[in-house]
């Protein structure tokens, strides 16, 4: 083929952009690391490295909420463990004021500290978080939860806890709304309770109470009225006898499957009242044993009376004890969660961080020896450019 | 007979001088890339019979041709225009292409702020500052839709420009050719049949040059004229007369220009027709690239705004208050057609972001009913009377706007071509995100609530558009897809065509281009051959010396 001139030196130009271009995209993929310049490099690729970077992005997002959650699980596990050391001391002093060797200045020293431990126990159960939300407010976050009234403890807060997500699936709660924690514990042993009669002038005090056939008792009140000090009948709420038999002190009275054993001797006419369980909360537990040691004591039914009131205290407080471990292991069971999560986001985050590696990250050692050799390709143009230029048959023509 | 010498002799010197200086116009256009290589071609003179034989009577130059191939030449003009066709789609695309996927301009690393702003809302929902992190990041998600938008309106406006210039660039290069067209039939008839081969050359330079900016067939006329047709077929030039394209705007968009071919005061559109050259690749570029891309954008923001909003107002916030507008969800752009009697216009919301589509639908009005379609397609989407609402592909069309319509009345809607740039956060009070529901206790307070800020936070990840296909990111990142493919095809086309049109560049030079050496020898031989002939004028001066010394005595 004839070449014409023009065609020898545009030729040559041109392969010495086309290395210089190439040897400039080299060189940009070198400073910058990346594979890919642009998405047209590798749409496919840029795509998936867009997705990638999203999916990081949410795991490490899925890290701040398990870290928060972490911080405010673990402030309430601290709290609620505070509040189980106060139901330990408040039954150490139960069991302390219960003593017959107390006297009356003895108990109002126990009661006020009861009084203090009551104090206290509002304070954990109106906890801040250091943003300034009450820990068992619930959605109520920002007022107080527990107020103290005349009549007892009122709750103001919420009844549902925040969530946040800690991945695509899984939400924890970020706390427990107070009511469920401080108050909603069952009374006595669950079933029934029996007071002693607000008359009673015998020694008689209530100590155990017992379920031996679950189906015999309809469940409404009954009244054990002591007619002589050795003999009993139980009544229902219209005043008919269901039971009756009789007693000697430390013996139990057992009718329609329910035995409650009696310690100390009733006079005649003492009466026993028996009713279902309820429920209650931690605050008025600790005001009824405060009100009971308080009590003055002027006969045996005094006496009787307050040793009954404690010994139904302690079965609550040991009611109260079940209800908060429940409640601390729940939250232990969310801090579980929360750090198995961030075990499998770990991997998750490490997996994802390889592949994007992978998509967009260069191959230094490939693309230096890429770069050398156009560098020889360039200056091979060059050269042989300048050689090729410098040729003329005019050059002889003398 | 030495006359016989002598004008042998001189016809050389006369010839071989012609041939130097065609041999040194061509060392002169050897850097000139227009220029085609032109040749003596020499002749013999018609011989005397001499008794003894025919004598010669020396040499003749018959004609200077030109070194010109035509099938070359097309090729060379067809490859000229595919190259500047693919040149400048490519450098649309690849503008888009980096505009879309640039880590800092980008919508992916906004968007992922913002939903990252909102989780950090519903992990803190009483907190004020969270929440006005959370605005901030809104407004920012905002302005990069804007920015998006506004960088692609600006190519949008690039691209116009270019098209005005291409069609100037036509206009000028056709009366050029036109003027040429003149002169060459006149010099055609000056020289006796001779083609003026150096304005031939600049003809083919302009024709060149005119292929650069759009695809031309050529018909060449008996009387050396050359016709150029553009489009399908419409004369731009014939014979010493030039057509006048015009880009003016001709559909309903004004700001959209179209390309008209003017003749006798009326404009015939041909914009459709229009390929090749740097127009056909700068019209192509507005309707495969830019058109889809901002519609793209601009459903992606739509459905971001009407999902995120939806879910917004099923909320409370801080006060208790219900949810109110988040986002202020972009309108649709609506054209009402030239010549329309109807005042006012439709309303278009957005009422399913699964449903929606990109792209024109065309409203139009047949006297009766109004009737919903794909521009440029036939097929009825949806109708109604005159007041009626017409519902199809996720919108809703309220008619009631519209009034004195007549038959033929249309409007040109384009939901989401301007919606990326209209997007705005409406909600300015942090206090207003409603991070909670409604409570179940009408009053309670809800603070601590955030559980519909966890709704909107699933939100991002939630796949909302194609029909429940795609998410919001998701749809971004099928733009950046298509856009880096049709990049990707780009780049590979232009090279190929840019390796064709060096291959046809290096086919004219072997045919037409000037070599150095070859004109170097050729200026060695012709300087020997007139200096032989020189010798031989002198030998026939010696010859008739000799003649004369011999008579003298």
């Amino acid at each position: 083929m004839r070449i014409s001139t023009s065609q020898i030196y545009n030729a040559g130009i041109e392969s010495i952009q086309r290395q210089q271009a190439e040897l400039n995209k080299t060189q940009l993929q070198l400073a910058s690391g990346k594979r890919m310049l642009a998405p047209s490099d590798d749409p496919a690729g840029a795509v998936q490295a867009l997705q990638f970077r999203e999916s990081i992005a949410r795991l490490d997002q899925f890290e701040r909420n398990g870290a928060l959650a972490e911080g405010r699980l673990n402030h309430e596990e601290s709290v609620l463990a505070q509040a189980m050391d106060s139901l330990q001391r408040v039954r150490e002093l139960a069991v302390q004021g219960n003593n017959a060797t107390q006297t009356p200045e003895t108990r109002a020293a126990i009661a006020q500290e009861v009084r203090q431990q009551l104090d206290q126990l509002y304070q954990l159960a109106n906890t801040r978080d250091a943003n300034g939300e009450y820990l068992f407010g619930g959605f109520a976050s920002l007022d107080a939860p527990f107020a103290a009234t005349a009549t007892g403890a009122v709750y103001n807060g919420g009844d549902q806890a925040r969530e946040v997500a800690i991945s695509d699936i899984r939400r924890v709660a970020l706390g427990d709304p107070g009511d469920a924690v401080f108050m909603g514990m069952a009374e006595g042993n669950g079933r029934f309770v029996v007071t002693e009669g607000a008359a009673n002038t015998g020694s008689g005090v209530v100590q155990t109470l017992a379920t031996t056939d679950g189906a015999a008792w309809d469940g409404t009140p009954r009244s054990i009225e002591f007619t002589a000090a050795d003999a009993w009948e139980a009544r229902d709420p219209d005043g008919n006898v269901v039971a009756a038999g009789s007693y000697a002190p430390g013996e139990t009275i057992a009718f329609e499957g329910l035995s409650v054993g009696l310690q100390g001797t009733p006079a005649a006419g003492d009466t026993f009242e028996l009713r279902p369980a309820g429920t209650r909360d931690m605050f008025s537990v600790y005001q009824d044993l405060a009100d009971a040691l308080e009590q003055p004591l002027t006969g045996a039914g005094d006496q009787a009376r307050q040793s009954g009131a404690i010994g139904r205290v302690l079965a609550d407080l040991d009611q109260a004890v079940g209800h908060i471990s429940a409640v601390r292991s729940t939250v232990g069971a969310r801090l579980n969660a929360i750090d198995s999560q961030a075990t499998q986001r770990e991997s998750e985050q490490l997996e994802l961080n390889r592949t994007l590696s992978e998509i967009e990250d260069l191959d230094y050692a490939e693309a230096i020896s890429r770069f050398n050799l156009r560098m020889v390709g360039l200056q091979a143009a060059q050269q042989s450019y300048s050689m090729l230029s410098r040729m003329s048959l005019f050059d002889f023509i003398r | 007979m030495s006359s016989g010498i002598l004008g042998v002799g001189s016809s050389a010197l006369l010839a071989y001088q012609r041939a130097l200086s065609v041999t040194g116009q061509n060392i002169a256009n050897a850097g000139n890339e227009d220029y085609s290589r032109q040749r003596v071609e020499l002749e013999v003179r018609n011989p005397q019979f001499a008794g003894v034989g025919w004598i010669g009577q020396g040499v003749d130059v018959s004609n200077i041709s030109r070194n010109a191939d035509q099938f070359v030449q097309r090729q060379l003009m067809d490859n000229t225009a595919g190259a500047a066709r693919q040149e400048v789609f490519y450098q649309y695309a690849q503008r888009a292409d980096n505009l879309l996927a640039d880590a800092d301009a980008g919508l992916s690393p906004a968007l992922q702020s913002f939903f990252a702003a909102v989780e950090d809302v519903a992990n803190d929902p009483t907190s004020t500052a969270s929440r006005q992190v959370l605005l901030s990041e809104a407004q920012g998600l905002s302005d990069r839709f804007a920015s998006l938008q506004g960088r692609m309106e600006e190519q949008r406006q690039v691209l116009e420009g270019q098209v005005g210039a291409a069609v100037n660039d036509i206009n000028g290069l056709a009366e050029g050719i036109a003027g040429l067209n003149r002169q060459i039939v006149e010099g055609i008839g000056q020289g006796g049949g001779k083609p003026p081969n150096d304005l031939l050359d600049q003809r083919d330079a302009l024709l060149q040059r005119l292929a650069g900016l759009v695809s031309v067939q050529t018909l060449e006329q008996d009387d050396g004229s050359l016709n150029v047709l553009v489009g399908s077929g419409q004369s731009l030039v014939v014979g010493s007369e030039a057509a006048t394209l015009s880009a003016q705007a001709m559909g309903d968009d004004p700001a959209r220009s179209d390309i008209a071919m003017v003749s006798s005061g009326t404009a015939v559109r041909i914009t459709d027709l229009v390929t090749g050259g740097e127009l056909g690749g700068l019209l192509d570029a507005r309707r495969e690239l830019l058109d889809p891309a901002q519609d793209a954008l601009g459903r992606t923001a739509v459905a971001l705004a009407m999902s995120f909003n939806e879910l917004h107002a099923q909320g409370v916030d801080l006060d208790g208050a219900a949810g109110g507008e988040f986002f202020s969800v972009p309108e649709a752009q609506v054209l009402p057609a030239r010549g329309n009697t109807a005042a006012g216009g439709p309303a278009v919301s957005f009422v399913d972001a699964a449903a929606l589509d990109t792209g024109e639908y065309r409203l139009s009005f047949d006297g009766l009913e109004w009737s919903l379609g794909r521009s440029g397609s036939s097929v009825v989407l949806a109708s109604a009377p005159p007041g009626g609402t017409l519902a199809a592909e996720g919108l809703e069309i309220d008619l009631a706007g519209i009034s004195g319509a007549a038959d033929g009345d249309n409007f040109l809607l384009r939901p989401m071509r301007v919606a990326a740039g209209e997007i705005g956060v409406a909600l300015d009070d942090p206090r207003g995100f409603a991070a909670a529901l409604p409570p179940e206790t009408a009053g309670a307070s809800v603070v601590g609530d955030n559980r519909n800020a966890l709704e909107l936070a699933a939100l991002g990840q939630q796949r909302l558009l194609d029909g429940g296909n795609t998410s919001i990111s998701g749809s971004y990142n099928d733009l950046v897809a298509e856009v880096g493919v049709k990049t990707r095809q780009a780049e590979l086309a232009a090279d190929s065509q840019a390796r064709l049109l060096e291959q046809s560049r290096a086919q004219r030079e072997s045919v037409s281009g000037v070599n150095l050496d070859e004109e170097a020898a050729n200026l060695l031989r012709y300087q020997q051959a007139y200096q032989a002939s020189a010798q031989v004028i002198a030998v026939a001066g010696t010859m008739f010396d000799t003649l004369l010394g011999a008579v003298r005595r």
